[in-house]
């Protein structure tokens, strides 16, 4: 187990930043969006290098607010993605590398008797950041990754009966390897239900690895990253975000979507009504992203893939076939008819 | 502006004018050549501007439109001109060279002689025709479509000309629009082929450019091959339908080759089909030593019965007619027929024949009629013939008639008629004491402008118990009529008045064509003799018209002309083709139900005839029949344009016409599609242009604002501007769809169709609801 990040600051909500004043217009919100996310991607782009759409897929679901699950083999950069964002945000970043050993009470905190006050204190755990990394998320055991997701979810801890607040903005990104890889813990339905979106990495392109080899040889680029925005202007341009327009076609759109993963037999499991939130949230930081204060289906058809693919789970059919629910998520797309439909 | 463009509208001008130019065999003189061409260099030159200074093609032709009517304007109506523009009496002057082009139409067969007003509307069609060449070869560079109006043109005279065109007169207009549609073929191969950058990747392009020219040209060569072959068979497989019903036997009922047959008094068998008659071939040709032309008679009969007149069956009298009045009292003339295609037994010569001369061919002279008979068809005869002029002041004491030429059927008046001619004829003879003056005063009066002449006799008129009434007793209410209708009042208004009358068939002298005179079927005629004591069986003409024979010398009253100028117009042309049009006597089904049309003049009154008007009727419905679809679509469209109550609603039936529109040309919609993905579907798939891709985009930046963004965001002009943009896709898209696909998506709209397939399903929503 292994803590790097700045010193942790125990937030407890009144301490919260009050951000950026709520009488702005939509432009100058949408201004806001877009330049911190030209200086991300810029950022993130300098260490990840050929992944234009990993990059803008995560920083889409730090603006939504939402946590983010890297699913990719060993060694194609899911760590390197999850520091590069944290290091470009000027904010309190731990890190939790993930092991069969590691307790909940390292990822939630402790109590723990101070002898000189003679009264228990808490330790805030590893979770009590702005950006929290888990590495390698599946290698910890069931009890370990509960304690996270409950926490993911709910944004406070509750410790002997008292409850913490956690700091805003607030995202975890957990990476984690392919379930058939050995000693795993494949995380439950319910968990993976927490995550926003799930992305995959994939190999570099040879002229990005051919790169990354001339670069990396020497050093690492991360160590150059600087950050490029800080905490306070995360929460305003999440709170920018939750003000863009979804009409009603894209509720309806987005409902009929959800609605047709539950009743198609290419599934067992289909979407829950907290991934038809989930994706609500991130087309409307998508649309932010594209400069719109408002949301297009094609948002929501973009992210459909990243954010409902992973809740859901195959029908033996579906299984047999050898597709993935990706794939599925796909058929769907194409079959839900986008409204408002003709007549 | 490029060479190109300069050598496809001269073309353009030149294949008009050679097209164009047979109309000089149709017309005495010429004149009329040089405003033509002048006319054409205008309409190219203007058109050669404007293509320079607009890429509204349009508006070139509009240009040119009015440049062209200005120039003709001022050259044939220049002096009712107030300050350089035209003026009311302008319109005036051009009316009155429409009746005069009219009235030489009607009155004249090819060549006709060449008025003011003629030359004005031969200019004005030439002009029209130019300006058409020059749109669809060079403003809208598809001269392939030119072939139409510059076949139209050719076809103007190929159709009405005397004789068949020389070949030259299609070849050299063909031959300048292949060159048009080689031009411009090599024209837009040119511009292929600047396209390609390099060598090296311009070879596999050039090989498959080689690959579509080869298609294209196998194509080609396969339809003409079609062309050529369906050229050559369907002449040989359609039968000819040469009119030859004079030919094989005068108003003949039925081909039984017999003497015997009717001449009808109604309106289905009789001359009207011989006066219909579009052929051109002669029935006969003759020299006369004559100086006035008679009418030739084929035969004559005074058996009259049930609307019918009746050749009375081959008279077995054998003997020689009666004398004819001495030679000091006539004078004797020869005509000699050639090339004689009128069937056995009958001949075609004047009345009375004198002396018959055949090649060996035995005739017969019927004793009463003095028909000349012959057993077999032939081709050349000669005929010496009387010319009974006598004056009229003997015929006035010609006393009663007494002789063994006049039968009991030439006094017959029908008894159903009888109340009618008594009394028809006592006020049109009033005053008159002698049979001559009556005679004069019937004719003149049937002469008159209360009767018109017209092939068209309408519906006959039925009396109250539903029976067709007499012909006689329709002729007296309607007053219309042909040469047998007229010739039919006269004879029983004379014979009620008690002068023997007898019906006489044949034909009109005919037209002089190169020293001969040459008598067509359409020149077919009927006419009425009546007996004076020791004259014989006179002609009378109480047929108005043009096409009609001209009144003897005797038969005028007085010295005054008026008598012949009374009757009216003909309400169809002299030759009969300009506006009557062929019966068809068997089996092609295809053709419409014939109705000749009528000219404007007279025959505003038959218009409304009850056939014609279930025709129309018909027409109507199957019009509409044809159109229900996209007359539903259209009035469905508009019916959620109503509708509409915001903005949004109105954007979206906007793109509902839209993407069904597009969907009917083949470019759907996939409803999994976003806006955006549809938009670039329509982009890429209809091959639309930049103007059109950024119209698209801008259709779908106004639906999406509609549809996604905050209501108040979209104003209405945005969704107003939206329905040029779509009509301008729609356009283009249409453009690059094969024209069965264009035409399907025109006729058979899915907007249209969808209604009437959900039609049932309303209906049986709509009576559920209303049973609840």
């Amino acid at each position: 187990m292994e803590f790097t990040g700045s010193v942790p600051g125990l937030n407890r909500g009144e301490q919260r930043e009050p951000g950026q004043p709520r009488d702005r217009g939509p432009a100058a919100d949408l201004d806001l969006v877009r330049d911190v996310a030209d200086r991300l991607v810029g950022a993130m782009t300098t260490v990840i290098e050929g992944k234009a759409e990993v990059v803008r897929t995560t920083v889409t679901v730090l603006f939504a607010g939402g946590h983010l699950l890297i699913e990719d083999v060993p060694g194609v950069g899911k760590t390197m993605l999850a520091k590069a964002l944290a290091r470009s945000i000027d904010a309190s970043v731990r890190r939790i590398q993930f092991t069969p050993d590691l307790l909940p009470s390292d990822v939630t905190g402790v109590s723990i008797f101070n002898q000189d006050a003679r009264r228990f204190e808490f330790r805030p755990g590893a979770i009590f950041a702005n950006v929290v990394v888990g590495d390698e998320i599946n290698r910890a055991s069931p009890k370990t990754q509960s304690a996270l997701l409950e926490s993911m979810e709910e944004r406070q801890v509750t410790v002997d009966g008292t409850t913490y607040e956690l700091q805003a903005p607030f995202i975890v990104m957990a990476t984690q390897n392919p379930i058939e890889m050995e000693g795993t813990y494949p995380l439950p339905e319910a968990q993976r239900d927490r995550f926003m979106a799930r992305i995959s990495m994939g190999y570099p392109s040879p002229a990005a690895e051919l790169e990354l080899l001339e670069v990396h040889g020497s050093r690492s680029p991360l160590d150059s990253l600087r950050p490029v925005t800080d905490a306070a202007t995360i929460n305003s341009v999440v709170e920018a975000v939750m003000r863009v327009h979804a009409s009603p076609a894209i509720r309806q759109y987005i409902v009929d979507l959800v609605n047709r993963s539950r009743s198609t037999s290419a599934l067992r499991l289909g979407a829950s009504p907290r991934a038809g939130l989930h994706l609500l949230r991130s087309a409307r930081a998508h649309a932010a992203l594209e400069g719109r204060d408002h949301v297009i289906p094609d948002d929501v058809q973009l992210l459909a893939p990243a954010v409902l693919a992973h809740r859901l789970m195959p029908s033996s059919e579906t299984q047999l076939a050898r597709r993935t629910t990706t794939e599925v998520v796909g058929d769907l797309l194409r079959q839900v008819p986008v409204p408002p439909q003709a007549r | 502006m490029s060479r190109r463009r300069w050598r496809i509208a001269l073309l353009a001008a030149l294949a008009t004018l050679a097209a164009v130019y047979p109309v000089t065999s149709l017309f005495q003189s010429s004149a009329w050549l040089s405003p033509a061409i002048v006319m054409i260099a205008v309409s190219t030159g203007v058109g050669l501007l404007m293509r320079g200074l607009t890429r509204s093609r349009v508006l070139v032709v509009l240009v040119q439109l009015v440049v062209t009517a200005y120039v003709i304007l001022a050259q044939f109506a220049g002096n009712t001109f107030f300050l350089l523009l035209p003026t009311i009496s302008t319109l005036e002057a051009a009316n009155d060279y429409g009746l005069e082009a009219l009235d030489t139409l009607a009155r004249y067969a090819a060549p006709a002689p060449l008025g003011d007003g003629v030359t004005f509307y031969l200019v004005i069609i030439v002009t029209l025709v130019a300006i058409s060449v020059d749109a669809m070869a060079a403003t809208w560079r598809s001269p392939a479509a030119a072939g139409l109006p510059l076949l139209a043109a050719y076809l103007v005279t190929a159709a009405n000309g005397d004789s068949t065109l020389a070949l030259r007169f299609f070849v050299v207009p063909a031959a300048l629009w292949l060159l048009m549609l080689h031009t411009t073929a090599r024209a837009q191969f040119g511009r292929w082929s600047t396209t390609s950058a390099t060598d090296e990747q311009a070879r596999p392009v050039v090989a498959q450019d080689g690959a579509a020219m080869r298609s294209f040209s196998t194509g080609a060569a396969k339809l003409g091959l079609a062309g050529l072959v369906l050229a050559l068979v369907v002449p040989v497989v359609v039968p000819h339908f040469p009119p030859r019903y004079l030919t094989e036997g005068l108003g003949r009922t039925s081909g039984d080759g017999g003497s015997g047959g009717s001449v009808g008094f109604n309106n289905t068998i009789d001359l009207t089909r011989s006066l219909n008659n579009d052929d051109d071939s002669p029935v006969l040709k003759y020299t006369t030593t004559g100086f006035t032309r008679s009418p030739l008679r084929v035969l004559a009969t005074g058996y009259y019965s049930r609307g019918e007149w009746l050749a009375v069956k081959d008279s077995n009298e054998v003997g020689q007619p009666q004398p004819l009045p001495p030679p000091s009292d006539r004078n004797d003339y020869e005509i000699t027929v050639s090339d004689n295609t009128l069937a056995a037994p009958n001949i075609a010569a004047p009345y009375p024949v004198v002396a018959v001369a055949m090649d060996g061919t035995p005739w017969t002279i019927d004793p009463v009629t003095r028909d000349v008979r012959v057993s077999q068809p032939v081709s050349s005869y000669r005929v010496t013939y009387a010319d009974i002029a006598p004056l009229p002041s003997v015929l006035r004491e010609s006393g009663t008639p007494d002789s063994p030429d006049i039968v009991d059927d030439d006094l017959a008046v029908p008894d159903t008629a009888r109340d009618l001619l008594d009394s028809w004829s006592k006020k049109v003879t009033a005053g008159k004491t002698n049979p001559l003056d009556k005679a004069i005063a019937i004719q003149d009066h049937l002469r008159s402008p209360e009767y018109t002449y017209t092939l068209d006799l309408g519906e006959p008129l039925r009396d109250d118990a539903g029976r067709i009434v007499e012909p006689i007793r329709t002729f007296y209410e309607t007053k219309r009529g042909y040469c047998v209708q007229f010739a039919t009042a006269m004879i029983m208004l004379a014979r009620a008045q008690g002068i023997p009358a007898r019906m006489a068939i044949g034909f009109l002298p005919g037209t002089s064509v190169d020293g001969k005179y040459v008598v067509r079927a359409s020149d077919a005629h009927a006419w009425p003799e009546l007996f004076f004591q020791g004259y014989g069986w006179l002609r009378f003409e109480p047929t108005p018209g043009a096409r009609s024979g001209t009144p003897p010398p005797y038969a005028v009253e007085g010295a005054s002309d008026g008598s012949r100028g009374g009757g009216r117009a003909p309400s169809e042309s002299a030759s009969g083709r300009a506006t009557s049009q062929a019966p068809v006597p068997s089996a092609t089904p295809s053709q419409a139900p014939a109705t000749s049309a009528p000219s404007f003049t007279d025959s505003l009154g038959s218009v409304f005839s009850l056939r014609n008007i279930v025709t129309a009727l018909t027409l109507l419905v199957l019009l509409l029949a044809i159109f229900v679809m996209p007359i539903t679509a259209s009035l469905d469209r508009a019916r959620r344009r109503r509708q509409a109550v915001t903005r949004q609603d109105l954007v979206e039936v906007e793109w509902d016409d839209l993407t069904s529109h597009l969907r009917d040309l083949g470019l759907p919609a996939p409803p999994g599609d976003t806006l955006r993905q549809t938009r670039d579907r329509f982009i890429h798939d209809g091959h639309l242009g930049v103007e059109n891709a950024d119209a698209v985009r801008r259709v779908t930046m106004t639906l999406e604002k509609a549809r996604y963004d905050r209501p108040e965001r979209t104003s209405v002009e945005e969704a107003e501007a939206l329905h040029h943009d779509i009509r301008s896709i729609r356009r283009e898209v249409g453009r690059t769809r094969a024209s069965s696909t264009r035409l399907r998506s025109f006729l058979w709209p899915e907007a249209g169709v969808s209604i009437w397939r959900d039609l049932p399903s309303r209906l049986a929503d709509l009576v559920g609801r209303r049973g609840r």
